[in-house]
């Protein structure tokens, strides 16, 4: 087969249904990833105008522009706007659009979750903007601080817009987590091991552990906090046992690592333009990564210095201050790395370059005043003034947007197949970088003078009015600099010409497709032997084309890929993905219905929702899978692999494991919930304990224990050639009788509503029920699935799967069981 | 996967002693067990914390030694998990040093 043939063979297999009617379909990645780009910027422009809203209303004292509830919707929205709905969404766009190519694969491991976790995106961030054009958008700041925000001081439906609708966006994240974490660990290039992986590939799975990790305790949060406004469950109610402080506690856990969560990626994108500008290769590339790593773990040990103010003993606030300097660290390993990478080549100062040189510039003045807000008693100056607010633009603009913005002008031409004709991204570039430090040099300043953050209006005697008016003046400077970006983007896009492959002689193996690249990135899956395939082999875009790599040979229409092991890259087995599909977009709204209903108060129609998703999920994944054993597969000259559907470890056990670890992040973070609320907030011990009742503790481990023996009895059986159903059923059924004790757990625990210590059991309990449930539906599933004829001892993937939930579900409910019963007895 | 494991080990354990570490530090100061105004003082907490802190170090110590002494599928990973054992060390040492010179509870 030509080069020609096999292209038309292969798009007819990937490409998406033409049309509008394919934005409704589509599961693949390029796609995908341009639409949340698409999406992401929609929104940045959006949280660009209320920026400029509060800097008119800041312009001058006393003005009349925006009353005081306007103005905290402008703020509150700006800040959620661009965190939530700009910052992490544009970078998973970037990296689900990026990765398969720059890994040399043909679509990431869950191509129907990466539609799902966009139109959850979609879906939540409407709901979101939809409260702002009703003018009921929430207004208690992008971090949301209870009391004020609790139901005695926030009775609105405003918070209740950001703590769903945030939610909902947050399930986006951790799909997009999820993906790219096994996409990175397996599906690669045959023979990239991990030394050869693209540096972007190592920062965004370091960043994807890290939103697995991160993201879970801010959920939690936002659930407590919704139950607290909706049900009067007492979390954040000092004056029933719960207590503020551990909002704070739960949203700054998610809160700093956020910041890295923006940060690294965009750092991946530095450390992938700059060495194609220097015309070398990246200096330290080992020491980088490491960097990246330290950092990532560094950032989860620093949640508290955003609560120096709040009266924690000094010793804890010591630990926190010391691991805040500490960060430095390996930030400054990674700029010293890009500066030694400029240093031993010969940097060209194209237009990227331009937007690197920024970030430089920009994030290390971020960077200094981070240490200087580490300090302890200089936090204790500017907490809550305009200082700090300057500070973490100067991280987050510099740290994100200017190598955003280089990113996007390094990869323009993949993305379109074009080259720049136009010169206006050099001057927008200016305005930008002009706009941006006259607008926030002078907001650190005015904080300085004592200006604090988040007031409508100021007295014209206090002496900031100068400044303010600078730093307006600026911002409409930037706006009219991101704009052209915008307009040189657009035009870049519809008026210029066709451009030649890898114009700037990168050596990764996303230049090695075609420009723009086509549904299935590569007619042939290469081999890679170094770090910058493409670089060392410069006839290497000709031979994939043509098919001389793995999977040249379309088989019948499946779409096929390939994984390899985690560190040698050898290749592993096949994977075959679905087609196009409306199940995505459908499982997404009615996701959106289930928010909703929790939104509106419709609390009826809550179950019936659940229901819906439950069906919904069981046809998704039941058109997985086949039901006859199949041999070997063909993916080169004498090289033939397994099937998915063959292995323990499918892509269906990765994606679990890495499910699970959020989900335990989100269990742990409850059970630091229930021990910061036990030994640090007032109003404790609670009026009742909890009446230990052994029969119930026993039943419920006993049989959680039982669950995980007999689902292990059930894989031997299958192993062994019997039929697994026994095993299956007898795990089912002590499922149930877990699910009973917790059941009557939850019947026996004290007035919710009257403690935060009935409130907090309930929770625990509902959790392990939750999970016990879903256990048994799982196995349920199973037991259809070994009846319909879908599990053999060659087929033996979906048993695996099943036992890592029913193992999950029977730890999790025997933890709840035996907190629940603990402090009864330690008292 | 072990290769990964191996990277992520040592910073994994830092992350537990520094919880654990500021767990017990508030567990102290909730239970009245570190009220003490000097270093070493009048109870047993403020030297609970600083065993604790020196089992850690010993931990991450031992970490290196392990590391040394044997050998991941790929020469990078060993690269990269051994600058990281240094790295958690000296993170362990830093970060948690407040135990020995911080009063407890004030």
């Amino acid at each position: 087969m030509n080069a020609l043939k096999l292209h038309r063979k292969l798009d007819a297999i990937w490409s998406s249904e033409p049309g509008w009617r394919g934005w409704f379909s589509t599961v693949n990645h390029s796609d995908l990833g341009r639409m949340f780009l698409g999406t992401a910027f929609f929104y940045f422009a959006i949280g660009g105008i209320l920026a400029m809203l509060i800097r008119a209303q800041l312009a001058t004292p006393h003005s009349a522009f925006a009353g005081e509830e306007v103005y905290a919707q402008l703020f509150t929205m700006h800040g959620t706007i661009m965190m939530f709905l700009f910052a992490i969404p544009a970078i998973e766009g970037l990296a689900v659009y990026m990765i398969p190519k720059l890994l040399g694969t043909r679509d990431l491991a869950y191509p129907r979750l990466t539609a799902y976790g966009y139109w959850c995106y979609v879906f939540g961030g409407a709901m979101l903007l939809f409260s702002l054009a009703a003018g009921i958008a929430p207004n208690g700041g992008w971090f949301m601080y209870p009391p004020l925000t609790g139901p005695i001081h926030s009775p609105g439906i405003n918070t209740d817009f950001w703590l769903i609708g945030i939610t909902f966006v947050e399930i986006s994240a951790i799909c997009a987590a999820v993906e790219l974490t096994v996409s990175i660990l397996k599906f690669r290039a045959p023979g990239m091991s991990l030394d050869k992986m693209p540096i972007f590939a190592w920062y965004i799975l370091v960043t994807s552990l890290m939103i697995l990790t991160g993201f879970p305790p801010l959920i939690l949060g936002s659930i407590l906090l919704e139950l607290e406004r909706a049900f009067g469950l007492p979390f954040f109610q000092a004056d029933l046992g719960g207590d503020s402080l551990l909002w704070q506690h739960l949203f700054w856990l998610f809160g700093h690592p956020e910041v890295y969560i923006i940060f690294l990626p965009a750092a991946g994108i530095i450390s992938t333009v700059l060495p194609v500008m220097a015309r070398t290769t990246l200096l330290g590339y080992g020491w980088v990564v490491a960097a990246a790593v330290a950092l990532a773990f560094l950032s989860f040990g620093l949640w508290v210095h955003h609560m120096f103010t709040t009266g924690i003993p000094h010793m804890g606030v010591a630990f926190f201050s010391a691991a805040s300097t500490l960060v430095a660290v390996p930030t400054a390993v990674q700029v010293f790395a890009w500066i030694g990478t400029m240093w031993k080549g010969r940097p060209e100062l194209h237009l990227p370059m331009l937007h690197i040189l920024g970030f430089f510039i920009t994030f290390v003045i971020g960077g200094l005043t981070g240490v200087m807000v580490a300090i302890v008693p200089f936090d204790w100056q500017v907490h809550d003034t305009a200082f700090v607010t300057a500070h973490l633009h100067y991280v987050l603009f510099g740290g994100f947007v200017f190598p955003l913005l280089a990113g996007l002008y390094y990869w323009l031409p993949l993305f379109t197949g074009r080259q720049r004709f136009f010169k206006l991204g050099e001057i927008a570039f200016a305005l930008v970088f002009i706009g941006f430090h006259g607008t926030f040099l002078a907001m650190h300043w005015v904080g300085l003078l004592g200006q604090r953050r988040r007031i409508y209006t100021y007295d014209a005697d206090a002496g900031w009015t100068t400044i303010n008016f600078l730093s307006s003046l600026s911002s409409f400077i930037l706006a009219i600099g991101l704009a052209l970006v915008l307009i040189d983007i657009l035009m870049h896009m519809f008026a210029t010409v066709r451009g030649k492959r890898n114009p700037w002689g990168a050596g990764t193996l996303e230049w090695a497709a075609m420009s723009p690249p086509p549904s299935y990135n590569f007619a042939s899956l290469p081999v890679v032997r170094t770090r910058d395939p493409f670089r060392t082999d410069t006839d290497l875009a000709e031979r994939i084309a043509k098919g001389e790599g793995y999977l040249a040979k379309p088989n019948g229409n499946l779409r096929e890929t390939l994984t390899v092991d985690v560190a040698s890259g050898k290749p592993d087995y096949v994977v075959r993905y679905s087609a196009n599909t409306r199940l995505p977009i459908t499982l997404s709204a009615v996701t959106g219905l289930f928010f909703l209903s929790l939104l509106l108060k419709i609390y009826w129609f809550t179950p019936v929702a659940v229901i819906a998703i439950a069906i919904v999920t069981w046809r998704w994944v039941w058109s997985s899978g086949s039901r006859n054993d199949s041999g070997l597969v063909s993916v080169a000259a004498n090289t033939k692999l397994a099937l998915a559907e063959t292995v323990e470890a499918s892509p269906g056990w990765w994606g679990s494991t890495f499910l699970l670890v959020a989900n335990a992040t989100f269990f742990g973070s409850l059970i630091f919930g229930y021990a910061f609320l036990w030994t640090i907030a007032p109003g404790w011990p609670p009026p009742q304990w909890l009446e230990p009742w052994a029969p119930e503790l026993l039943a419920g481990t006993g049989s959680a224990i039982a669950a995980s023996a007999f689902i292990r009895m059930a894989m031997r059986q299958n192993r062994n050639g019997q039929s697994p159903q026994s095993g299956c059923l007898l795990a089912f059924a002590a499922t149930i009788m877990t699910a009973v004790s917790l059941c009557s757990l939850m019947l026996r625990i004290p007035d919710p509503t009257g403690h935060a210590y009935g409130a907090t059991l309930l929770f625990i309990s509902g959790y392990g029920l939750f999970h016990t449930l879903l256990s048994a539906l799982m196995l349920a599933f199973l037991s259809a699935r070994i009846s319909a004829g879908f599990v053999s001892p060659q087929r033996k993937a979906a048993p695996a799967i099943v036992r890592l939930w029913t193992d999950y579900g029977a730890a999790t409910a025997t933890v709840c069981l035996v907190i629940s019963h603990l402090p009864a007895w330690l008292t | 996967m072990s290769d990964v494991i191996r990277i992520l080990f040592a910073p994994l354990i830092w992350l537990a002693a520094f919880s654990l570490i500021y767990g017990l530090h508030g567990l102290g100061c909730a239970s009245d067990m570190a009220k003490s105004e000097t270093t070493i003082g009048d109870n047993i907490w403020p030297v609970v914390l600083i065993l604790a802190w020196l089992i850690a170090i010993g931990i991450q110590i031992v970490v290196i030694i392990g590391f040394r002494q044997t050998k991941p599928h790929l020469a990078f990973t060993g690269q990269v998990s051994g600058i990281l054992a240094w790295t958690a060390l000296v993170a362990t040492v830093w970060s948690l040093f407040p135990v020995m010179v911080m009063t407890g509870c004030t």
